[in-house]
């Protein structure tokens, strides 16, 4: 119990990805749905690098969860743009009160 | 056994703050909290000896994506609004999903036999991140950049202000 060991960071690891799983299904802020995703982009990118010191060895996981920080930089570019836009659109952030394709 | 004890300070900041984010009503509360999500994730990366990505965790994730979450936490927030505290969607189910995936997700950690190597010795990995930026994954890491610069047109694309509109909306 007192020496860390791979299970350790796992079960963080799904312990991040299910709170931002609850996230993503339960809030209703757009801005915060995306904190979720990006709290299951860190559970991920984790186990990554939990597996490439414990189980594989070298750089391979790393170099995973760098092409993983870069996946969520583009995404919450674009997301942010397009939720931005929405406000512009429809003042308001909420995502069940966005349902028209056309303003 | 000191190891061990700054392990479960670091995992109890960062599971703490992501259920700060995933509880609190407020938009702005759930941003700053994410931030002490983020450092306990890079203080565990440097844990496991990737001092590199430790560091790119904290300039691209606080110093990039949450000033921009929280810039637009802002700018969507308004003044007027009679809102205050929003309400989640479903609550309970929600909560119900989330159980399931993560006991089905311990069920599986806990019970697979991990083929757990030797642990070698902590090294610094930049030297060895570059060169493989540059041998083996030369191909992901030229697209990353034109997914970068993809992402990056597309964002300007978006926000930008239709033509003729721009005048009163001010």
């Amino acid at each position: 119990m007192m020496q860390i060991s791979l299970v350790h960071y796992l079960t963080l690891g799904a312990i991040l990805l299910a709170l931002g799983v609850f996230i993503v299904t339960s809030r209703r802020n757009a801005i915060v749905i995306l904190m979720g995703v990006e709290l299951i982009l860190n559970g991920a990118a984790l186990n990554f690098v939990a597996f490439s010191r414990y189980v594989a060895g070298g750089i391979n996981g790393q170099m995973m969860t760098v092409f993983i920080i870069v996946l969520a930089v583009a995404e919450a570019a674009v997301a942010l743009a397009i939720v931005l836009a929405i406000f512009r659109n429809f003042q308001t952030v909420r995502v069940e009160q966005v349902d028209r394709l056309r303003h | 056994m000191t190891e061990a004890v700054i392990w479960y300070f670091f995992a109890v900041v960062t599971v703490l703050s992501a259920l700060v984010v995933a509880f609190s009503r407020s938009a702005m509360h759930s941003g700053i909290s994410l931030l002490f999500t983020l450092l306990g994730v890079a203080a565990l990366y440097a844990m496991l000896g990737a001092d590199f990505l430790a560091i790119t965790q904290i300039v691209v994730y606080v110093g990039g994506i949450l000033v921009l979450v929280l810039f637009a936490v802002m700018m969507t927030n308004r003044i007027m609004s009679t809102q205050l505290h929003e309400e989640l969607v479903q609550p309970a189910a929600a909560l119900a999903v989330a159980a399931v995936i993560l006991t089905l997700l311990l069920l599986v950690i806990h019970r697979t036999a991990w083929p757990v190597a030797a642990v070698e010795q902590m090294l610094p990995t930049t030297a060895q991140i570059g060169r493989g930026f540059l041998t083996r994954y030369l191909f992901p890491f030229e697209f990353a950049s034109i997914l970068l610069l993809v992402a990056m047109m597309g964002a300007a694309m978006i926000v930008r202000e239709p033509k003729g509109k721009g005048g009163e909306r001010g």
